[in-house]
């Protein structure tokens, strides 16, 4: 009777510490580009603003979506995102590029929106 | 009529509150005292039909287009035929919060009747109750019944209101102007198995609580035993509602989403599969102690951990803790709730664990002599492995919380798939062992057929390309559990169905495993152009895009596109249009079905000017130059039709930007439209026809910006160029299976269910 709690228990604990292990290497962190740079290839994340004035372009042969992004250092890097553009891109108020930096240019696999007033309680405009 | 209803509801909120506290407080006196249980049930009564009041006043102002109501002005619009007009009842936080109420009510009196007749009233029916208090509590905080100029004070205004205008006069001088319609409902909700997608889940939610209410009355009263029994019925159907909301959640974000998948790891999702997966496990525990009478402590500590995660869950999803982490648009809704979530979570936790501590060392379970091979043993195991799959997706969930990194999506597919290898083995092992012992040589004997049969069909599967080592692991043990489960089920169908859930049940999980091998692992995309009328091939299919077609009264579009391989023919039509409410363009695939596959096609976009990929985008400040190769621009000045955009028709934006070359000046005059279906831009080109521009936006800032598009007119590019379909196309392989799966599950389920009500029946007769 006692022992299959113990038993459970280590199993539970070990279990666990593994998990906890393998959490912290798989995160990905919140970060900027010089921090990018140092982490060399790492997946990381970056929360910036795009670059209105430097534009945005679709290649749709590749499937890439090409702009700039001002991370929250104000440093500038190009992003190549594989994929369209994404929705909301343009009335977003900051931007989450997820992926790896390599030779200046922020791979993204992937792209979060955040848009500048919540769902709710944004359109009436008296 | 309509202003004062609301302010009764609110009114009646406070009160409701205060009734149910006083029920609460007297049913716990009258576990003591048999006299308080009247006053406990007038508080009870009234609070029930209090709530019911507030729901139907909420459902009057929906359906008559009440728009002073914030509430109702964000969700509804005067368009939204009746089906979706009544579900935007629970669309918004703050109608979800009183949707959950409602459906506690309605079980409150089911739960309130069964107690009656089992002497527990008192003790189950308080516990059930301090949910309903802080329920209320919330939509106190988050009432949908505020209107308007309460979270806008500028909507107030003096002076003499336009003719014709509708308004609210709210002191002898200031009066507000009802919006003549509403924002709408959020499009990608418009769908049908959105429509009842989030009832089925608070439905759920709320069912959870019973199991609780159970667990917490047998350890306020001391009798460990009995509670199993009425809670399991309970259980059963509320893993069924919740099972069936995260299932009818996948199905939509498959069917409209248009990124091609079902589940996406995301907080939101994970955070109502946590609790199921440890109510499925509580389940397998429960039977172990209505059986045997041992496992008494673990079943009230995972009735506890499942109800605690249900609120977790609303808390992970509502406070905005996880802001940054999910692609769902949280809501932020201040502070207040943030800590009333909190508050209401820790009393759960602390009024159930304290509880549990309390009474540890006279809870006894019955010690019962067994083998390490017996179906105590694996549904012990099973739930361990259970219990283990949803910490490790609890704590990837809720690790953004407490670090600045959020975890991949490879971290849950990396855990789960090993766990849900364990799973299969002892979803098939469980079967065969018998209650106390069995001899491995009799366990051997009753699976040898099965190990052949899933080796066979692993082989085959191998061949038809489940060739990664870890698949052909997962796909195997698959089979294996499907194997053994059925011919469980042709052995035993003559005992009667009801008592096969659990068999369904088991073959759902493993089919519906073996259809995420299929379309997970083993799905392939492409990304395709399709030029008007010109045939591509992909995956041995041949597309063609044969042009537009409007549909719902010509608001909206959808692209035909011909589907064709040597035998059959199909036209999908996906779809796409720009939303105003959403702020974007809302992509809605199409698939084509088959038996053993789909093929999923996802619009991106079409190529026409807005996408086409020669316009540039360029940002001008108010009266500052700025140089355009050799042109200067200076955007000098706007107007943006404020009266028409507030009422919510369409409006227009026009402004004048002057256009510096060589020693010429010119005007370029431009103006775009947007209305409820998005932007009309007018292009207009320079004087040398070098340049075509169109007006994107103007942002009214401290100095108003202005975003332009600009086309370079060489001779290559004309403005107009041909019609392109941009998609992405991706097969499928035995997602059949996987919604097959669910299905058998959920009704394994429902058939528990009957079952362990008909128990109850039979112990009390």
């Amino acid at each position: 009777m006692k022992t299959r709690y113990i038993i459970g228990g280590i199993i539970i604990v070990v279990f666990l510490l593994v998990a906890v292990f393998s959490l912290v290497n798989t995160d990905i962190e919140y970060s900027d580009f010089s921090k990018a740079r140092e982490l060399d290839g790492k997946k990381i994340q970056i929360k910036g603003q795009w670059v209105r004035e430097k534009g945005s372009e679709y290649n749709s042969e590749k499937n890439e979506f090409i702009f700039y992004l001002k991370d929250e250092n104000n440093e500038i890097a190009k992003v190549i995102f594989s994929g369209s553009k994404p929705n909301n891109f343009e009335i977003a108020s900051h931007v989450v590029a997820i992926g790896k930096y390599k030779d200046g240019i922020f791979y993204s696999s992937e792209i979060l929106t955040k848009c500048p007033s919540k769902y709710e309680g944004q359109k009436y405009t008296p | 009529m309509f202003n004062f209803i609301g302010d009764f509801a609110i009114v009646l909120n406070y009160l409701l509150f205060i009734t149910s506290f006083l029920s609460v407080f007297f049913y716990l006196k009258s576990i003591s005292e048999a006299k308080f249980l009247s006053l406990a049930r007038y508080g009870l009564y009234f609070t029930n039909s209090g709530i019911i009041l507030i729901s139907f006043i909420l459902l009057l102002l929906i359906i008559n287009h009440q728009y002073q109501y914030i509430y109702v002005f964000n969700n509804s619009s005067n368009d939204l035929p009746f089906g979706l007009l009544l579900s935007t009842f629970y669309a918004g936080q703050e109608g979800s919060f009183l949707f959950w109420l409602l459906c506690l009510v309605v079980i409150g009196i089911f739960l309130q009747n069964f107690t009656k007749k089992n002497g527990l009233e008192s003790s189950v029916m308080s516990t059930f109750g301090i949910v309903v208090v802080f329920l209320l509590l919330l939509l106190i905080n988050k009432s949908p019944f505020e209107k308007i100029w309460s979270l806008y004070p500028e909507a107030i205004r003096t002076g003499i209101p336009p003719v014709g205008a509708n308004i609210i006069n709210i002191s002898s001088t200031q009066w507000v102007m009802i919006p003549p319609d509403g924002n709408g409902l959020n499009p990608l909700l418009q769908n049908f198995w959105m429509q009842i997608h989030p009832p089925v889940l608070f439905i759920g939610f709320a069912l959870m609580t019973v199991p609780y209410a159970f667990a917490i009355s047998s350890l306020i009263i001391g009798n460990y035993k009995n509670w199993i029994k009425y809670s399991l019925p309970w259980l059963s159907i509320a893993s069924f509602f919740l099972g069936a909301g995260l299932v009818l959640g996948a199905f939509w974000a498959y069917e409209t989403l248009g990124w091609g998948g079902y589940w996406g790891w995301d907080p939101v999702e994970n955070s109502s599969l946590v609790p199921w997966i440890f109510s499925v496990a509580l389940l397998h525990t429960a039977i172990t102690q209505l059986k045997t009478g041992g496992l008494v402590k673990t079943n009230l500590f995972l009735t506890i951990i499942t109800f605690s995660l249900v609120i977790y869950s609303t808390f992970l999803t509502r406070s905005g803790v996880l802001q940054d982490a999910s692609v769902h648009s949280f809501t932020e809704p201040g502070s207040a709730v943030y800590l009333l979530l909190f508050i209401f979570l820790l009393s759960i936790f602390i009024l159930g664990l304290g509880l549990l501590l309390y009474r540890i060392k006279a809870i006894n379970s019955e010690k019962s002599e067994y083998n390490l091979i017996s179906k105590e043993v694996m549904l012990s195991l099973g739930s361990i492995v259970l219990s283990l799959s949803a910490l490790i997706i609890l704590a990837g969930t809720s690790y953004p919380i407490f670090s600045k990194s959020a975890v991949d999506v490879s971290f849950y597919d990396k855990w789960n798939l090993p766990l849900a290898f364990l799973i299969n083995i002892i979803n098939g092992l469980s079967l065969v062992v018998g209650w106390g012992s069995d001899l491995p040589k009799i366990i051997l004997k009753k699976i040898i057929i099965s190990l052949l049969a899933s080796t066979i069909l692993t082989i085959i599967s191998y061949f038809l390309g489940v060739i990664h080592f870890s698949m052909i692991i997962l796909i195997w043990s698959s089979f294996f559990a499907i194997f053994i489960n059925a011919e469980k089920l042709f052995r035993n169908i003559k005992l009667g169905i009801i008592n096969l859930g659990g068999v369904f049940s088991h073959i759902g999980v493993a089919l519906l495993l073996i259809g995420v091998i299929g379309s997970g692992k083993y799905s392939q995309t492409k990304h395709i152009e399709l030029p008007l009328n010109e045939e591509k091939e992909v995956f041995g299919y041949k597309f063609k895009y044969i042009g537009e077609e409007l549909f719902d009264s010509n608001k909206k579009s959808y692209f035909k596109v011909l589907v064709k391989n040597t035998n059959d023919e199909t036209i999908l039509k996906p779809i796409m249009f720009v939303n105003q409410m959403a702020n974007g363009v809302m992509k809605i695939p199409d698939i084509k079905e088959m038996i053993t596959k789909d093929i999923y096609f996802s619009p991106i976009g079409l190529k026409d000017f807005e996408s086409n990929e020669n316009v540039t985008n360029i940002q001008l400040k108010k009266d500052e130059p700025y140089q355009l190769d050799d042109m200067t621009l200076i955007f000098e000045s706007y107007k943006i039709d404020m009266e028409k955009m507030m009422m919510g028709g369409e409006f227009s934006i026009n402004a004048s930007v002057k256009v510096l070359k060589n020693n010429s000046s010119e005007i370029l005059n431009l103006s775009s439209t947007f209305d409820k279906n998005g932007p009309k831009y007018t292009p207009v080109k320079t004087s040398d026809g070098k340049y075509e521009f169109v007006l994107q936006r103007v942002l009214k800032d401290v100095v108003p910006l202005l975003n332009l598009g600009y086309v370079k007119l060489t001779d290559e590019i004309t403005a107009k160029p041909k019609e392109i379909l941009v998609a992405d196309i991706s097969i499928k392989p035995a997602i059949n299976l996987f919604w097959l799966g669910n299905l058998l599950m959920l009704f394994g389920f429902i058939l528990a269910y009957i079952r362990r009500k008909r128990e109850v029946k039979n112990i009390r007769d």
